[in-house]
């Protein structure tokens, strides 16, 4: 054993300049051979950041139906909804691009065509805001979310303009939340309940009496 | 035979030195575009107002709530152990480690859904995990916690299920409501009475 000891050693001395070679080979072949990513972030998470909080890139209901009805060329509504959705109803001129296949070749040049701007839109505003997002770190920035989404530009715009059109803002509190909690909390104080749970009927009482006013 | 063992570690150390002056990459850990978007297509990001409601009420201790709405808001109203995280402060460094907490259940409220799935892609973009979004937020929780409507008499019975469950939660969070509701309900029922009367008297 002792005697053949250092022969071994040698031998794997000898090979030794292979073995890094080879290694350096590997790692050549490795780096080469990388693959770039597809989609790349243009934009950092801190630039992103600051787009959400500047609330620009939207376009309100009322631009929207001028845009729709002159058949503006600068823009282009972008329907992200699915296929079976998208034939049971769209805005007119309405390109369907399915939320899945946004990053897909097939519309790449549709995103990086600037002359026109898209409008994007899904059932609900916030629906729209996820691709928009992707899209802008991207570095994609011909793009606008319609407000207040295709399921209330359909009911409040399209269908029957009403007065309630103008209540597109998804982020408005509805409620004085603070107010109802008040209102239904406190058993203690049943009393000021009371009062609060007075308060409905009489407005119920007045449209009663317009009703009968209309009869006589 | 050192002039060998030179050479291999001279070809480490020349490896090493290319590899610190390679491109660093630009933006840390991140998930990618497609990986987001994957994500983005379903919903598993949302928890609805049930499930929060549950949360509180069974105080779950793995489960953290965000609000990103302004601090006056928060002010006047916010649920029970949330943490006010300001929209524009959602990269703030001394906010971040609540939204980020390893082992808990985040979940994002504003008073819709837009602001809250806003705050959900930049963090998730940045590999926070166990990020959700409180569906429809303050107003839906209004509309089915605080003050849930009744089923309609034809609904099946799970609509009538879920309204006693609800009933049961605005009670928790409205508290007192629970002594009252015998009264209230008695209170609010002949008033609807009254009024059919009426529309019939109206009709002539």
């Amino acid at each position: 054993m002792g005697h053949n000891h250092p022969k071994d050693h040698q031998k794997i001395a000898y090979k030794l300049p292979l073995i890094g070679v080879a290694f350096l080979f590997v790692i050549i072949v490795g780096f080469v051979t990388t693959k770039e990513p597809e989609h790349k972030y243009a934009l950092s998470v801190a630039d992103m950041h600051k787009a959400v909080i500047n609330h620009k890139e939207t376009l309100t209901p009322e631009e929207a139906v001028k845009i729709m009805y002159s058949n503006n060329p600068a823009y282009r509504f972008v329907d992200l909804r699915n296929p079976q959705d998208f034939i049971n109803g769209h805005i007119d001129g309405a390109v369907n691009i399915p939320l899945q296949n946004i990053l897909s070749e097939e519309y790449q040049s549709l995103w990086e065509d600037t002359a026109i701007t898209n409008i994007l839109y899904a059932n609900s505003h916030d629906k729209a805001c996820g691709p928009w997002m992707l899209m802008k770190q991207l570095g994609h920035n011909n793009n606008r979310i319609l407000l207040g989404g295709y399921n209330f530009f359909k009911n409040n715009v399209m269908d029957n303009f009403t007065l309630r059109s103008n209540n597109y803002q998804d982020e408005v509190a509805k409620y004085d939340y603070a107010k109802i909690v008040q209102e239904t909390s406190g058993g203690q104080n049943v009393s000021s309940q009371a009062t609060s749970k007075k308060a409905p009927p009489v407005a119920r009482k007045k449209k009663k009496g317009a009703a009968q006013g209309g009869c006589s | 035979m050192n002039k060998k063992y030179l050479f291999l570690s001279g070809l480490l150390i020349v490896l090493g030195i290319i590899m610190a002056f390679l491109p660093a990459k630009k933006y840390g850990v991140q998930i990618s575009p497609e990986n987001l978007l994957l994500e983005l297509t379903d919903d598993t990001r949302f928890v609805s107002t049930d499930e929060v409601a549950l949360y509180l009420i069974e105080a779950d201790p793995q489960v953290q709530l965000i609000d990103v709405r302004t601090p006056e808001e928060f002010e006047l109203f916010s649920l029970p152990g949330a943490v006010n995280v300001p929209m524009d402060s959602l990269l703030n460094p001394n906010f971040e480690p609540y939204v980020d907490q390893v082992g808990m259940k985040t979940v994002l409220y504003s008073n819709g859904s837009v602001y809250a799935s806003q705050a959900w892609m930049l963090y998730r973009r940045k590999a926070y995990s166990n990020i959700y979004i409180m569906k429809g937020g303050l107003n839906e929780w209004v509309e089915t916690i605080l003050k849930p409507i009744a089923p309609a008499a034809t609904s099946p019975k799970e609509a009538f299920d879920l309204y006693d469950t609800r009933v049961a939660a605005s009670q928790f969070f409205g508290g007192g409501s629970v002594v009252v509701a015998p009264n209230s309900s008695s209170g609010s029922k002949p008033a609807v009475q009254r009024k059919k009367k009426k529309a019939a008297k109206g009709g002539c």
